[in-house]
């Protein structure tokens, strides 16, 4: 490679990297904890669920009970499980019915408790597992502006991946196994940066490619949707096959009662590792009511495959069949792993942990990057000014990123220990809390200060989380282990987990520093 | 060590025309240049295919508009492509068997 394109690729790589730095950081934190998002919500309201990706309800009787607080003739009641969580989401559509009631013609949505049939909005029941969940794409900054946020740190840290490899390329091989510690600070965080950068790199581009369409698919889209089909999104999306079918009204009773159970359990004898986990309704009550099953092939049997059946009510008849269980398609393959991959959710628990463990490990590499940058231009010929402002963005950049692990910790044992849910409330905690450690650790004026003590504080307060549940609900981890509840332990042993990993950073950067003295 | 500044452009206005041209043109580059897969192939698979192609190609080609040493022949390169892929869509859906 030629010195003028290394420069001009290092420089690239240098800026987009030091732009995105704090964004992506935290991103990454968030984001690693979204994996167990469904575990933590389920922590912390105590749950545990009995069949994972499957709606565990006896729909029949939930229509029933529907029908006793809202006239549902005419209209489209949609049931899922979108998350591992003990409750499913309710759709009730406004009625097709151009004569139905005021009250009918309103859409109305729910969650419902599998268990104890509690409904529940969503403002009021956000949990700190949705918080995290959400901030890993800026979703509180509000809508467009913290999903395009979010997907253009994705795309630039893409360009960041592309020209941080080409620059590293002809030392791959030759520095992978170089680890310096015992030089100066540059040395350490340089070799830090590159090994672990390129360990992690398959895993970032999957996940800066995946995040960029999730949050900007938008703008590919758009200029096609003109070309191809004349400004008509919803052709677009018809064909992109996101769409279920649809059915008109008849506008006559039926008369004959209709079980959602049998229609159910007839898809499950189709599919036998079917996972229903969406249920729609469309007409009720009409003599066109049809039901919709669809639902995902589970895991170990298969990495992709969607099903779906549409059935007349009144007849049983299959109207429309989607079998990309036993042939699967390269659309739906193609959109079903984009999301699979960057979810991980298709190879049980280890593929997540190792997702977090890689997550983290992403972190280390755009903090050891930030630190590069910083101490590669602390030499005497840069005016003393600029070192100064180099200085102060370094000391931000650390204090917002690093007090993260603090501030979730400490999050995780208020929100067990009060009881708190609801979006505000939720806001208020993390976003004060993270606002005033920040605060803290920028006066500290002191990246080894911020460092230290935020992965201290961050291990005791770690520590902590599983003795607040246990005080709290008296599920210590041996009895959560003895009952089964997998969901509550995990997020209790992960807890513990990373702060004895960050204690024994802590550790061993003591005695780095010790050695460095006796020498 | 920091990019020795020799090698990169100096000129403001000239790094700014750089980059507008990976970014803007880069992105149209992309967009024209999967959708002269639908005259050939089933337009939906283009589509989904270009939700992971289509950023890798768009990033690529705004590294290479910084690689290109002047901002005029990067304009000229991405502007020439959209062209030629525009024509050819126009005449890929005027006629069908083209």
């Amino acid at each position: 490679m030629g010195k003028r394109i290394y420069n001009i690729l290092f420089h690239l790589h240098t800026v987009s990297g030091i732009v995105i730095s704090a964004a992506l950081y935290v991103i990454f934190f968030a984001g690693s904890f979204s994996f167990f998002r469904d575990e933590i919500v389920n922590w912390e309201r105590d749950h545990t669920v009995q069949h994972p990706g499957e709606i565990s309800l006896d729909l029949d009787a939930t229509i029933d009970s529907l029908k006793l607080t809202h006239d549902l003739y005419g209209r489209e009641i949609s049931i899922a499980q979108v998350y591992n969580e003990r409750r499913v989401n309710v759709n009730v559509g406004a009625s097709a019915d151009s004569l139905a009631s005021e009250e009918a013609k309103k859409p109305e949505f729910f969650y419902l408790d599998t268990k104890s049939f509690d409904r529940q909005e969503y403002y009021s029941s956000y949990t700190l597992g949705e918080f995290l969940y959400r901030l890993h794409f800026f979703a509180q900054i509000p809508y467009p502006a913290g999903y395009y946020l979010s997907g253009f740190v994705a795309f630039f840290f893409l360009f960041a991946l592309i020209t941080g490899l080409i620059v590293h390329w002809d030392k791959i091989i030759k520095n992978f196994y170089l680890f310096r510690p015992w030089e100066k600070l540059k040395t350490v965080w340089t070799d830090a940066h590159t090994t672990l950068g390129l360990i992690g790199f398959p895993f970032q581009l999957v996940y800066a490619v995946t995040g960029a369409f999730f949050m900007l698919n938008l703008l590919l889209v758009a200029p096609s949707v003109y070309v191809l089909y004349d400004g008509d999104s919803d052709k677009l999306y018809d064909e992109l096959g996101f769409k279920h079918p649809a059915f008109p009204l008849q506008y006559e009773k039926l008369e004959k009662e209709v079980s959602i159970n049998k229609f159910i359990s007839q898809t499950k004898t189709r599919w036998k590792s079917l996972n229903v986990s969406h249920v729609i309704i469309h007409n009720y009550g009409d003599k066109n009511m049809h039901v919709t099953v669809e639902g995902r092939a589970d895991h170990s049997e298969k990495f992709l495959g969607v099903g779906e059946v549409s059935y007349h009510a009144e007849t049983g008849d299959i109207v429309n069949l989607k079998d990309e269980i036993n042939e699967s398609s390269y659309l739906e393959g193609t959109k079903l792993a984009l999301y699979q991959l960057h979810f991980a959710d298709y190879g049980g628990l280890w593929i997540r942990i190792v997702s977090f463990v890689l997550g983290l490990v992403s972190c280390f590499v755009i903090l050891s990057g930030v630190l590069i940058w910083l101490v590669a231009r602390d030499r005497k010929d840069v005016p003393e000014k600029q070192k100064r402002f180099n200085q102060r963005v370094a000391w931000i950049y650390l204090a917002i990123c690093l007090s993260m692990y603090p501030v979730t910790a400490f999050a995780f044992i208020v929100v067990k220990m009060f009881g708190i849910v609801g979006s505000a409330n939720m806001y208020s905690l993390y976003f004060i809390t993270w606002l005033l450690v920040t605060v803290f650790f920028v006066v500290k004026k002191s990246n080894s200060f911020t460092n230290r003590y935020s992965l201290i504080s961050g291990s005791i307060l770690g520590f902590l989380v599983p003795v607040a549940n246990g005080i709290k609900t008296s599920n210590w981890p041996w009895i959560t282990f003895v009952n089964q509840q997998y969901d509550i332990l995990l997020v209790d042993l992960l807890w513990i987990g990373l702060s004895s990993c960050t204690l024994y950073a802590v550790y061993c950067m003591s005695s780095y520093k010790q050695t460095k003295v006796a020498a | 060590m920091p990019a020795n500044k020799k090698h990169l452009t100096q000129s403001g206005w000239i790094r700014f025309s750089k980059i507008t041209a990976g970014f803007l043109g880069g992105f149209f580059v992309t967009i024209s240049f999967h959708l002269v897969f639908t005259i050939w192939f089933d337009q939906a698979s283009v589509l989904i295919t270009s939700a992971y192609s289509g950023f890798i190609l768009w990033a690529v080609l705004m590294i290479l508009a910084f690689l290109i040493k002047k901002a005029w022949k990067v304009w000229g390169i991405y502007m020439g492509l959209i062209l030629v892929f525009s024509v050819v869509i126009y005449f890929g859906k005027m006629n069908p068997i083209f």
